[in-house]
């Protein structure tokens, strides 16, 4: 069978629809589209609290928000507000510096 | 049996640090840029994320990527705002649902770069940290760090945040198919389109790698070219400075030369008038002695 085949069930008793209506937050990684969780908000909720429950936030406590699709930072945003809508969980800023290595060991392979 | 008991003791086991490293593919093409277009920053220190995708042998493909503006720079110190990675993978999924292929590997942030200055190849403190912390927000810890040194020529690809000082030089180039090639066109054509609305300053760089001439075909600044030019015509501007100021600074000496000879010469005749006077004075004693 191909992919783009239309196949009529004549004996179905209703016609059900391929994709439910969307009701939840789709949290995607910043590192890795693919991995998308979705989450059904719940009252009162804010988008970052409904994030904290996508496992995609930093494993190790560093500081993490989250944008929408034009990196407009929104997880203070009632979670209702966003329903449908792709957010991204990401860093909330990326540094780098000191002058000093972390370990005077070298080596170049 | 014997051979067999001989094999398993040289058979070498992956040490805890190893089972971090990565395999890496990074073009040349890319450090290049980036050094290009950081250089003429002098000792300001940059940071910027790295697109790419993961190849069927699970290695981190980098093949693109972008210098977004900095919050705060410094010699020692660099940071960017981490939108900056929502708008990157956004402009992934876009390129990956436009592109008409499904059967190949999709476009994601794959890593971070940033330099150090005339300092050389390492990773700080800050530097680990940050990279655990990116790497431990990728899901599947495919994310590499690159250190450029764009004063000194260097470059360095670290495969593992708990190796510091462990690093391999971007080597090669992108290998794409006509279908990836096709991606991360729709990957560029989205981030000149941030570039666009929100405007140069706020997206100074964008790393196109082995992309390069066909993105300059389709319109595209040429951005590490033209800060490389704009950096070589500043220091040209700035010899063309301290070659005026040293030439003020000859005559200055020339004149300080000349007046030191009119001193030396006034010198010697306030002597002969001293010596005159005291052989003057010594006359005079004996006489009324």
């Amino acid at each position: 069978m191909r992919e783009d085949e239309l196949i009529i069930d004549i004996e179905a008793d209703t016609d059900e629809p391929n994709e439910h209506p969307t009701k939840t937050l789709v949290f995607v990684s910043t590192f890795d589209p693919s991995s998308r969780v979705e989450v059904i908000p719940m009252e009162g909720q804010t988008v970052r609290q409904a994030a904290e429950v996508s496992g995609l936030t930093a494993r190790d406590g560093s500081a993490w928000t989250v944008y929408d699709s034009l990196g407009v930072e929104i997880s203070h945003m009632p979670s209702f507000d966003m329903i449908g809508d792709v957010l991204y969980v990401g860093p909330a800023a990326v540094s780098a510096g000191d002058n000093q290595p972390a370990n005077p060991e070298g080596g170049v392979e | 049996m014997g051979k067999k008991y001989a094999k398993k003791g040289v058979k070498k086991g992956k040490s805890p640090k190893d089972a971090h490293l990565q395999k890496v593919t990074v073009p040349r093409s890319i450090v290049q840029q980036a050094m290009d277009f950081t250089a003429p920053r002098g000792r300001l220190e940059m940071g910027g994320l790295l697109v790419g995708h993961i190849g069927s042998e699970g290695e981190v493909n980098v093949v693109s990527g972008f210098f977004p503006e900095q919050i705060r720079a410094s010699p020692g110190y660099c940071e960017f705002d981490g939108s900056w990675v929502a708008i990157a993978a956004s402009a992934c999924d876009h390129a990956n649902t436009a592109s008409t292929s499904g059967s190949s590997p999709d476009l994601r942030v794959v890593g971070w770069i940033h330099t150090h200055p005339d300092l050389g190849l390492f990773l700080s403190s800050i530097d680990i940290s940050t990279y655990t912390s990116l790497r431990g927000m990728s899901p599947d810890s495919k994310f590499i760090a690159i250190v450029v040194d764009p004063l000194r020529g260097e470059d360095g690809v670290f495969p593992s945040e708990h190796m510091p000082n462990h690093y391999t030089r971007a080597s090669g180039n992108s290998e794409l198919s006509e279908e990836m090639a096709e991606k991360y066109n729709h990957f560029l054509d989205r981030i000149q389109e941030v570039r666009a609305a929100k405007g140069s300053e706020k997206l100074p760089a964008v790393l196109p790698g082995d992309l390069r001439l066909e993105r300059i075909l389709r319109g595209d600044p040429d951005d590490s070219h033209i800060a490389f030019k704009r950096g070589f015509q500043k220091l040209k501007s700035r010899h063309w400075e301290l070659e005026d100021q040293v030439s003020e600074m000859r005559l200055e000496i020339s004149q300080l030369r000349s007046s030191m000879s009119e001193i030396s010469a006034i010198r010697r005749r306030l002597d002969e008038f001293l010596d005159s006077r005291r052989r003057n004075y010594s006359l005079l004693s004996r006489l009324i002695g």
